[in-house]
């Protein structure tokens, strides 16, 4: 499902700029988005317009070819899941399995379908051996992917999240780039707001980098990290591989290791 | 910016701002037990009331004392007035006559007397809330040799609560996210209650549990003389004071339940 | 010297089925910089806990084995004196603040004022702390309105103030966004040129391998890992539990598959390690300076 953005201008209540400023740009179905830029820039703002959270003050959106203006969030829930950054800001069932079912029942999903899909959200995450305890005897990371379980369960079409690797380890992290990936491959779109720029290099082809509100990038990783000058403006630092590659003098930079290595290869042939 | 904690204190260097907050603590307590229980009901409030005046000149609050003085009572008097003015049981002297309806002297004096009453117990605690930093109530407290934990009680909700309602919007921004409507119907609205207050409060858990180490860590529980840097004046006078207003309210509550 | 031993230490937390900690077995000497590594539920936390005294005196389960800080063993001391060696900071910046300090300077006055210093020396204390962690500008500001990056800074400034030699931090930069990330790992090293003894809980292994001495690698509970960051942070077990190597590792271990990465040096770890080892492997005209 598409996502259209013209013109969106946002300001909070006691704000003193545009926290949002002519925002516009477009995401087809089944892309893989990072959206970038520091602390205060405008991420998660923007991503609030896209479920009705926010509602836009100029401007328009667009989910497929539906207008969102005046929808309720649990309205447009149905379209766009949204991850926030701190799992317990949402986990409030007793039961792990119940938790990854709140979601999808919300959305009305069938009692045989919403068994299918916490099934697979939970194995997706590897909490299948965990269905029956109660999250808050879980660690912080496994809440994290609890959390990640209980929207991707939602079976929507867009799928927001906001830092979700932040406080998983490696293994977890792989946990979450598979379950991308077959995010991919059912034709839903991913959003992914975050702070790793390794992690954008290695598993995401398009960044859209906003700096005070503004888009100041939108196109492919590899030319936003070529754009040094915009980068440092945005405080984001180039990902370690393109920064070994850039000393290096390699054409192209390389964005991971394997990039790397055949321009290595090349090279010294 | 985010809001960073919910006091009313405005800053200043007034003499009523340097007073300790025990004797304006001990004041408000003299002003309800002199109004309610003291002899002389209207006339003393009315005196308190053009004392409080005063002490909120003296302190440079008197515009915002006033905006919220008037804004709490103006209703409370008008609503009063109606209801006593036609109906208080005690109604005999006609005032004004309306058709069959008559407005009498003994409610509205009544009401007079309520708001007066109300006028000189509130303002007295405006004076405390505006002219006391939090952290000089808490220092005070502590100074006293008072269990720390009445301290954190005091103390800890003023600046914990802003944190505490901001993540509460976000709890309900993320359950409308996950499709829960919080709006709409009463038993959707009374179902939508659990997924929000069951967050906040496990959040709170966890939170409190890391605070309570951190407390812990920083020696928080130890028994034994604590210092403290920030400076809560004191004086031999104002403990005069402060003693002298705890024996007039001893006098008068012994004074009311003799008579 | 050594300035934490611990010696058989396994302990479960009362609810717990299964020990957190098992049979770990470790000394760090003064002015070490000791990184723990391993997956969620590792045992990380614990062993934070366990050097500061928090295990047994706080959370009290089923403690065997002994840990001695400056040569005291914890369990005979009240966390609070310990406070006095060993500074502990945790993850979340927010969760540390007292909750009943208005300014960042009353924050950090706080644990002095509780353990009855007086006035002139909190002064002394306090100004010497905030300037450590580069928050000298903030002192009159509300602990609330800094940054994640300055709120863990503060909290580090705050266990500062009692003087501790020995600073134990359980994975502080987790909340943080990159620029946090980078002050505080500046300002680790600054410390630890101060003399002062760090052991800190991490997941960032790019940082780890700039900053540690020593790498401790956790599994289950157990010490899997012992050594220089080279040794641990290149080897093979690494992804057994649940860790991978740095980027660095991973790039230079697929060009010595390809006879690109010159034999005779170990694995790099960091940046400049992988630009020495290209460099000397690359024709002369793509060498770097």
């Amino acid at each position: 499902m598409q996502i259209r953005i013209e013109n969106l201008s946002f300001r909070y209540l006691k704000s003193n700029r545009d926290n949002l400023q002519k925002v516009s740009c477009t995401i087809e179905a089944g892309e893989r988005v990072a959206l970038i830029g520091h602390n205060g820039s405008g991420k998660t703002t923007l991503a609030k317009h896209l479920n009705g959270l926010l509602q836009p003050q100029q401007g328009r959106v667009f989910i497929g070819n539906h207008l969102i203006a005046g929808e309720s969030t649990a309205q447009c829930a149905s379209k766009v899941a949204l991850l926030f950054q701190n799992p317990d800001d949402q986990i409030c069932m007793r039961r792990v399995y119940e938790e990854v079912a709140f979601g999808p029942k919300n959305l009305g999903h069938s009692s045989s379908r919403l068994h299918i899909l916490v099934k697979e959200a939970l194995t997706l995450f590897d909490l299948s051996h965990l269905s029956e305890s109660n999250p808050y005897d879980l660690g912080y990371s496994e809440r994290k992917r609890l959390a990640l379980a209980s929207i991707t369960a939602m079976d929507t079409p867009i799928l927001v999240f906001d830092e979700p690797t932040a406080g998983l380890d490696e293994r977890e992290i792989s946990l979450f780039i598979g379950a991308i990936h077959n995010l991919q491959a059912q034709g839903k779109s991913v959003i992914m707001i975050t702070h790793d720029m390794d992690f954008v290099a290695e598993h995401i082809p398009r960044a859209i980098c906003l700096k005070s509100g503004a888009v100041a990038y939108d196109g492919l990783v590899q030319n936003l990290f070529n754009n040094e000058e915009l980068l440092s403006s945005c405080s984001l630092r180039p990902p370690q591989v393109f920064q070994l590659s850039r000393h290096l003098h390699h054409t192209p930079r390389a964005l991971t290791p394997e990039q790397f290595v055949s321009t290595l290869s090349r090279s010294v042939q | 910016m985010p809001e960073t904690h919910s006091t009313l204190f405005i800053p200043g260097d007034s003499r009523y701002h340097r007073l300790h907050p025990f004797n304006k603590l001990a004041y408000i307590l003299l002003t309800g037990v002199t109004v309610y229980l003291g002899p002389g009901k209207s006339l003393a409030a009315a005196c308190l009331i053009i004392l409080n005046a005063g002490f909120a000149v003296e302190a440079a609050i008197f515009i915002p004392l006033w905006r919220v003085l008037w804004r709490t009572l103006l209703p409370l008097a008008l609503y009063m007035g109606i209801i006593h003015g036609f109906f208080n049981p005690a109604n005999h002297t006609v005032l004004i006559s309306l058709g069959n309806m008559s407005v009498y002297q003994e409610g509205i004096q009544f009401t007079f007397t309520v708001v007066l009453q109300l006028s000189a117990v509130l303002s007295a605690s405006l004076l405390f809330a505006f002219c006391t930093h939090p952290a000089d109530l808490i220092t005070a407290v502590s100074q006293a040799g008072w269990p720390p934990a009445l301290a954190y009680l005091l103390g800890s909700p003023l600046l914990l609560l802003p944190a505490m309602r901001e993540r509460a919007r976000t709890i309900q921004a993320a359950q409308r996210a996950r499709g829960l409507e919080t709006h709409g119907r009463l038993s959707q609205r009374f179902r939508a209650v659990f997924p929000l207050i069951t967050p906040l409060i496990l959040g709170a858990i966890v939170e409190i549990e890391q605070r309570a180490i951190a407390l812990e860590v920083r020696s928080f529980n130890i028994p034994g003389k604590k210092t403290s840097w920030r400076k809560v004046t004191d004086s031999v006078v104002q403990g005069f004071f402060r003693w002298g207003m705890v024996t007039v309210i001893i006098m008068i509550v012994t004074y009311r339940f003799i008579n | 010297m050594h300035c934490l031993e611990i010696d058989s230490l396994t302990f479960r937390y009362p609810t717990a089925q299964s020990p957190a900690l098992k049979d770990i077995s470790l000394t760090i000497r003064k002015g070490e910089c000791v990184a723990l590594i391993g997956a969620n539920n590792s045992g990380k936390t614990t062993l934070c806990y366990a050097l500061s005294g928090i295990v047994p005196l706080y959370y009290r389960g089923e403690f065997s084995g002994s840990v001695r800080v400056e040569g005291l063993e914890t369990v005979n001391q009240t966390i609070s004196s310990l406070s006095r060696h060993v500074g502990l900071v945790l993850q979340h910046p927010k969760h540390q603040l007292s909750g009943i300090r208005y300014t960042v300077f009353e924050e950090i006055a706080f644990g002095l004022e509780n353990h009855g210093i007086p006035r002139d020396n909190i002064l002394q204390c306090v100004t010497e702390a905030l300037s450590l962690v580069g928050l000298s500008d903030a002192g009159e500001c509300s602990p609330l309105e800094l940054s994640g990056g300055q709120q863990q800074r503060l909290a580090i400034a705050a266990v500062l103030a009692a003087s501790p030699d020995i600073l134990v931090l359980d994975e502080p930069t987790t909340f943080l966004d990159p620029r946090g990330v980078q002050s505080i790992f500046e300002l680790l090293a600054n410390l630890k040129n101060k003399g002062k003894t760090i052991v800190f809980a991490e997941q960032k292994i790019e940082w780890i391998a700039e900053y540690a001495d020593r790498i401790i690698a956790l599994a289950g509970g157990e010490i899997i890992l012992s050594g220089s960051p080279t040794e641990v942070l290149t080897s093979p077990i690494l992804q057994k539990i649940g860790l991978d190597w740095s980027r660095y590792t991973k790039v230079a271990d697929l060009a010595r598959q390809r006879q690109l990465w010159p034999d005779s040096l170990p694995l790099p770890i960091t940046f400049s390690e992988a630009v020495a080892g290209f460099s000397a492997k690359s024709p002369s005209d793509t060498c770097a300076d």
